[in-house]
């Protein structure tokens, strides 16, 4: 009989410091995953001894996704624990699960993404799809906010203007204190609004990052005009199975884990009990 | 399929055929001696003696049975660089036999399948589960199933269902396995005298439910009154102590929980009952909490019964039991609430 709480054994493969709280781990699964990973899925990771906790799959590096990255911050119990993880540990690893992004009705579109913090982390897989798939997408934008210079994840990736302009994605960072060598935007990410268009009828815009930000994020797309159904929000609620099963993610009739983590900013609104 | 069986023949015969087959399950007496609390609840029955089938209510409900409220599901040990693990779910190795069950419990049956449905250790222990029913004497004092169609008959989700007629059982049945069961000898044809002792049992017990409400209207009112000031008095009055979820047979959210050793090389993950009422439940990063105000939390559970169910799978969840009005310590009472919307 499967015993449906029980993870697969994984390794980890390569560590990369984000920075002092963060870092990205490669993970090396035994098995061939039965179903894909699609863009906007997570899995949960188990670091024996500590807990168990749900991340977004940042990247899938081969075919047979038995190759995935994760970026991890360390936050709590569990989380912290990675930080003492080594090429060579043993994790344990459930999953995929949740809905990831309708891919089908983002074809055509422009895309903007607009992410704070770790939470670039739920959006790189998406951003990978559209690099690989480039030319079944119009314009891309990503909007990228940070606390300070120091909190920027993936910054290889950010940074990088010459792959910018090849992938045809326009990037922007801004951070909330910057340090003396910081010479793009400050202040939150909504201020990178004023420096770019959204095409409104024409645009998806997928947020992702704090509660807080994500509704700042959503009343500003709004204010520009994008309709509700064509914001899609990336939602981090608490979960213990990732399943529908344990309850902790239920937020009115929505189940984060099932029903999400990608949710239209109107299914979030127009539930009764707040969503963000 | 409609027979009778006598008192005598079901607590000598019938009970001993299933106890040959079948690990029984039935409502009993426990408690007293050194506590000084008795009450009935569901438990090993080894002598029909000790069964109570009089019983109004029980404590606890069934889901335990079912979804345990301490179960371990893994073991994990470090050998060196590796980590083994054990799977410590345990699946029955026989049959068991479900004495007396009551219509609202019967029916939580069915909102725990919805729940637990892809979990196979959950769906073996159901299909290893023979329900036999039994239509209520009188009513209990809290409970409201015939607001909540779920009682005081049931339609479904039992093999057999019994109804005390006097001397003898009336017994309908409700699967296959149960007519099975009725074609042994000592169950004998239902004559009109029997069926209609039948429907006057069930119309009494239907009499004696007080706080009757309309399903209908409570649903639509609540889709309306989310905001209401009715909630602040009820949450006033709450402890946020978790007795509703823990007694209630429909309530299914749980934790799962490290048990580590001190130096991390061996432990447990354990799914341990939790509760939508305690602060921490849905706590998130950043001090962020989606029900941070206690009125919202209990407002979670009605609506979670009441609406959330109705909207997802089209039926509440709530079986009108009773119970978590009988173990509320501020006495807060479900209908009163619905009878106020
Ligand atoms: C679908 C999904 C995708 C996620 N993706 C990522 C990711 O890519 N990278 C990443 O770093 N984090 C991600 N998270 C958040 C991550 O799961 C939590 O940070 C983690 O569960 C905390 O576990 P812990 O044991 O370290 O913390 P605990 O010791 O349990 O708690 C410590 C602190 O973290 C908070 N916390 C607990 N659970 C969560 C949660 N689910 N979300 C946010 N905060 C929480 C607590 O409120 C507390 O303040 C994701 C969460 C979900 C639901
Ligand atoms: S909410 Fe109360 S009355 Fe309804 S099923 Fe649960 S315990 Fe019984
Ligand atoms: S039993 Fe009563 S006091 Fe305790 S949490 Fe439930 S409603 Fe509140």
């Amino acid at each position: 009989m499967e015993n449906i709480y029980l993870p697969e054994m994984a390794v980890v493969q390569e560590i990369k410091e984000e920075t002092p709280q963060i870092r990205t781990l490669t993970i090396k699964m035994a098995k061939k995953q039965a179903r894909s990973v699609l863009p906007g899925q997570f899995m949960e990771l188990t670091i024996f001894g500590s807990g168990e906790f749900p991340v977004s799959v940042a990247a899938v590096l081969n075919p047979e996704a038995t190759l995935i990255q994760t970026t991890i911050q360390q936050v709590g119990k569990a989380t912290r624990e990675t930080a003492r993880l080594t090429p060579g540990s043993k994790i344990g690893i459930r999953g995929p699960f949740g809905n990831g992004y309708p891919l089908e009705a983002m074809q055509g579109r422009n895309i903007c993404l607009v992410t704070g913090g770790v939470g670039l982390a739920a959006a790189r897989q998406l951003i990978n799809y559209i690099v690989a798939n480039r030319n079944r997408f119009g314009e891309v934008i990503l909007l990228h906010g940070a606390r300070t210079p120091g909190d920027l994840i993936y910054k290889d990736f950010l940074f990088n203007a010459e792959d910018a302009h090849r992938n045809n994605i326009s990037i922007s960072v801004t951070v909330d204190q910057p340090d003396q060598n910081w010479n793009q935007t400050i202040g939150p990410v909504t201020e990178l609004f004023k420096k770019v268009r959204v095409e409104a009828d024409n645009t998806v815009a997928i947020v992702c990052g704090p509660g807080k930000m994500m509704n700042n994020v959503c009343a500003g797309l709004a204010q520009m005009g994008l309709p509700d159904d064509q914001i899609l929000l990336a939602l981090e609620s608490r979960m213990h199975c990732g399943m529908g099963v344990c309850g902790h993610c239920a937020v009115g009739y929505k189940k984060v884990c099932v029903d999400g983590p990608i949710f239209a900013y109107g299914e979030v609104k127009n539930n009764l009990e707040k969503l963000i | 399929m409609d027979k009778v069986i006598r008192k005598h023949d079901f607590l000598k015969l019938l009970f001993a055929d299933l106890k040959e087959k079948y690990h029984i399950i039935g409502p009993t007496r426990k408690g007293g001696g050194t506590s000084t609390y008795a009450y009935p609840t569901f438990d090993d029955i080894d002598r029909a003696i000790d069964l109570e089938m009089g019983y109004t209510t029980t404590m606890g409900s069934l889901k335990k049975l079912y979804f345990p409220d301490n179960e371990a599901l893994y073991q994990y040990q470090r050998v060196g660089t590796e980590v083994e693990l054990v799977n410590l779910r345990q699946a029955w190795d026989k049959e068991k036999v479900i004495l007396g069950l009551h219509p609202c419990d019967i029916s939580a049956l069915a909102v725990l399948d919805k729940v637990f449905g892809l979990d196979q250790y959950y769906t073996d222990k159901r299909n290893k589960s023979l329900i036999i029913g039994l239509t209520c004497d009188s009513a209990c004092s809290r409970g409201f199933c015939s607001s909540v169609n779920s009682g005081p008959d049931a339609q479904s989700g039992f093999d057999l269902l019994l109804t005390d007629i006097g001397d003898g059982y009336f017994c309908r049945s409700g699967s296959e396995r149960g007519e099975r069961l009725l074609s042994l000898e000592y169950f004998k044809a239902a004559a009109p005298e029997d069926i209609q002792a039948r429907a006057k049992k069930l119309q009494k017990t239907e009499d004696e439910l007080k706080g009757r409400f309309s399903l209908d209207e409570v649903t639509s009112a609540l889709a309306e009154k989310y905001n209401d000031s009715l909630w602040d008095e009820f949450a006033d009055k709450c402890y946020t102590c978790g007795a509703c979820n823990m007694v209630c047979p429909t309530c299914t959210c749980f934790t799962i929980n490290e048990k580590a050793k001190g130096d991390h090389s061996q432990g447990k993950r354990v799914v341990v009952w939790d509760s939508c009422h305690f602060e921490r439940f849905a706590q998130m990063a950043g001090n962020f909490n989606l029900r941070e105000e206690k009125k919202s939390r209990f407002k979670h559970r009605i609506y979670d019964k009441f609406h959330f169910s109705l909207v997802r799978q089209g039926k509440v969840s709530c079986v009108g039991c009773g119970r978590c009005a009988d173990f509320c310590p501020s006495h807060i009472d479900i209908r009163e609430a619905m009878s106020r919307l």
